[in-house]
């Protein structure tokens, strides 16, 4: 009777084990809180002490409908004793904690429902009792593997790349009212049908029903995830193309005003020094000083002509050698702030991997537009060091408005920027 | 050894130039013969051959830009770099398929860059042929006049560009292998596309300058798509 009762506490704690694991595998890369396990503890404690207040009220036999509200009541208070530990130990707001929580459970419900499925299989086919340590011990652990690492691969390492502060989806709470009544009563009435003398069969499907509730609600949770995290994702793209579009409309003022200034400075040169009696050198030197300014391309393109503009000077200021072959026609397709955006958004790129550069002698710059067949081709090069990332989420956008492709790939310390835009 | 021909009137800039060539070649193991004109005029005259041509765009005469526009009436596939303190004029060099240009005087890091991209266009430009059919069908191909090859059952299709199609027996893997050296890629597990003629590229699908619409598979949309516009746009695979 002893050894029974050592057994059924052990079980007991390799449930709160699993739930433990299934939580903590989706909460483990939000920041810790000051003082977080302590908390956490007390939250745990907290549940205790509800056990202990609710214990002498819990009937003891499984049959009685009071019972399975009684577990349903200790299983949903443990859910959200989950919640609290997340919230109490990591640095999340009570969506991102609930999240955390209802997913880690609902995975270990999945694994716990499968392990369920094999022993009670087990018991009709071979007649092996379900306490038995040579079954129970092997169950659990292939169960738990079987259900615990796709659900890593599938959903966890995605959803780790994500910023799951973000979370602000108030279908969350919906989804912890449908793990507590979907989820745990489905549990808890597949532990109890056996009780019930119902046939093999339906105990299985139902058993199945509740691993396909589990995976739904999964399912649900990392949909609503990602799609908030696209939403802002998209929403942050988009405030920067505005702003750049904003930022065209300035630079095309500016730059368009220091032509007619050089142009201006020219003829006043070429007035004054008209007849007098200077050195061939001199002049030279002077009309290439004001040459610098002169960032009249023209390519066929305004926007095109005006982004190369800014960013030659910005080149020339900076020490970088940037040259451009363009048939700025290629892009008349395209919005001129679009141009703008992409072209500029191209160099900055190309700007930046430059400028982390070890070697100044390799800070140059390559940049050509051109149609090749029915299609717009930019692309841009660079020398960039060595593990370089370029980010491509502004590309990816404008580029997808146009039903266009991208590419960033580096080979032999050379950074190429590719777009494709059909005509 | 690849023939490099220079054209310009200044000696200097001709001397900065080859100095850049011989670096380039200790550090990528390539050697380089170097061969100097110092006017367009003579180069329209001469029409030496070059596997590369580096062109100075200011020079008495005729200018770089006219000479590289008659050099593309016979000759539309040596790769062409314009050496210019000229960017203004530069800009318009796509008109004559230039390659990019370098700004004088020029520098290491700038030519170094633009010449591994020449080095890329040359690769490609390469002739390759491979052998197909057996016995007396056996016939030589020019791989630049296959259009995709595609496979049924235990047999390839070799389409070619004027619209013939040779059937052998192969696998997909066979023919991926032949064409390595190529610019082909593969865009499903049943064809195997040639970059070069590719004409229009959409998000799941490729044109080819016959007309031909091949899909993209699932699983390989995204790094075949990608091969195809790094090669369409920058000619680097």
């Amino acid at each position: 009777m002893m050894l029974e009762q050592m057994l059924g506490f052990l079980r007991f704690i390799a449930l709160l084990a699993q739930i433990g694991f299934g939580v903590w595998l989706f909460s483990s890369r939000l920041p810790i809180r000051p003082h977080g396990r302590l908390w956490a503890a007390l939250v745990f404690a907290a549940f205790f002490i509800f056990l202990a207040i609710l214990f002498p009220h819990v009937p003891e036999e499984v049959e009685d409908g009071e019972s399975l509200q009684m577990q349903l009541i200790i299983f949903s208070a443990f859910l959200i004793t989950c919640v609290g530990m997340v919230f109490a130990h990591r640095s999340a707001d009570p969506l991102t904690a609930l999240f955390c929580a209802t997913a880690g459970y609902t995975t270990q419900n999945l694994a716990s429902g499968l392990d369920g499925l094999v022993k009670l299989l087990a018991l009709e086919i071979w007649g092996v009792p379900e306490g038995d340590l040579r079954l129970w011990v092997p169950s659990f652990v292939i169960c738990s593997l079987i259900v615990f690492i796709p659900v890593y691969r599938m959903f966890v390492k995605r959803i780790r790349t994500v910023d799951l502060e973000c979370i602000q989806h108030k279908g969350m709470v919906g989804t912890l009212i449908v793990v507590m009544f979907a989820v745990i009563l489905f549990d808890i009435v597949n532990k109890s049908l056996p009780g019930f003398d119902v046939p093999l069969a339906v105990t299985c499907i139902s058993r199945i029903i509740h691993g396909i509730v589990c995976i739904f609600v999964l399912y649900a949770e990392y949909e609503m995830v990602f799609n908030r995290a696209l939403e802002l994702e998209v929403a942050a793209t988009e405030k920067i193309l505005d702003e750049r579009g904003r930022q065209y409309e300035l630079s095309r003022e500016a730059i368009s005003s220091v032509n007619r200034r050089v142009h201006d400075i020219r003829h006043q040169i070429a007035r004054r020094l008209d007849g007098a009696k200077i050195e061939s050198s001199v002049l030279s030197e002077v009309i290439r000083a004001v040459d610098i300014y002169d960032s009249n391309l023209r390519t066929g393109n305004e926007a095109l002509d005006t982004v190369l503009a800014e960013k030659s000077l910005a080149a020339r200021r900076a020490g970088i050698t940037l040259t451009c072959i363009a048939d700025g026609t290629a892009l008349s397709p395209m919005a001129a702030t679009d141009v703008f955006t992409l072209v500029g958004t191209m160099l900055d790129l190309a700007f930046e991997a430059v400028r982390n550069l070890d070697n100044e002698e390799y800070a140059t710059i390559s940049l050509s537009v051109r149609p090749s067949g029915e299609i717009a081709a930019v692309h841009v090069e660079c020398f960039c060091p060595d593990g370089w990332q370029a980010d491509m989420a502004i590309l990816d956008r404008i580029v997808e408005r146009y039903g266009g492709l991208d590419s960033s790939s580096i080979d032999e310390g050379i950074l190429s920027l590719d777009v494709a835009i059909p005509l | 050894m690849v023939e490099v021909l220079i054209v310009e009137d200044d000696a200097e800039a001709k001397d900065a130039l080859s100095a850049c060539l011989e670096r380039y070649g200790r550090e990528k193991d390539t050697a380089f013969s170097i061969t100097w004109i110092a006017s367009a005029l003579e180069f329209l005259e001469k029409r030496p051959n070059a596997d590369i041509i580096f062109m100075d765009i200011e020079m008495p005469g005729i200018t770089g830009m006219e000479a590289a526009e008659e050099l593309r009436s016979y000759d539309m596939d040596t790769p062409l770099v314009f050496v210019t303190n000229l960017a203004q004029y530069a800009v318009h060099g796509y008109a004559v398929d230039a390659v990019d240009f370098i700004v004088k005087p020029v520098d290491y890091g700038s030519f170094s860059l633009r010449m591994s991209r020449v080095m890329c266009k040359m690769a490609h430009s390469e002739k390759h042929s491979i052998v197909l059919g057996g016995g007396s069908a056996r016939q030589a191909i020019e791989t630049r006049e296959i259009a995709y090859v595609d496979v049924d059952g235990h047999y390839l299709g070799y389409h070619l560009t004027g619209g013939e199609v040779i059937r052998v027996r192969g696998s997909m893997v066979q023919a991926e292998r032949e064409l390595a050296s190529s610019p082909f890629v593969r865009i499903s597990s049943s064809e195997l596309v040639n970059m070069a003629q590719v004409r229009r590229l959409e998000r799941d699908s490729v044109t080819l300058e016959g007309g031909e619409v091949l899909w993209f598979s699932r699983s390989r949309r995204k790094t075949a798509s990608e091969r195809i516009v790094r090669f369409l746009a920058g000619g680097r695979v």
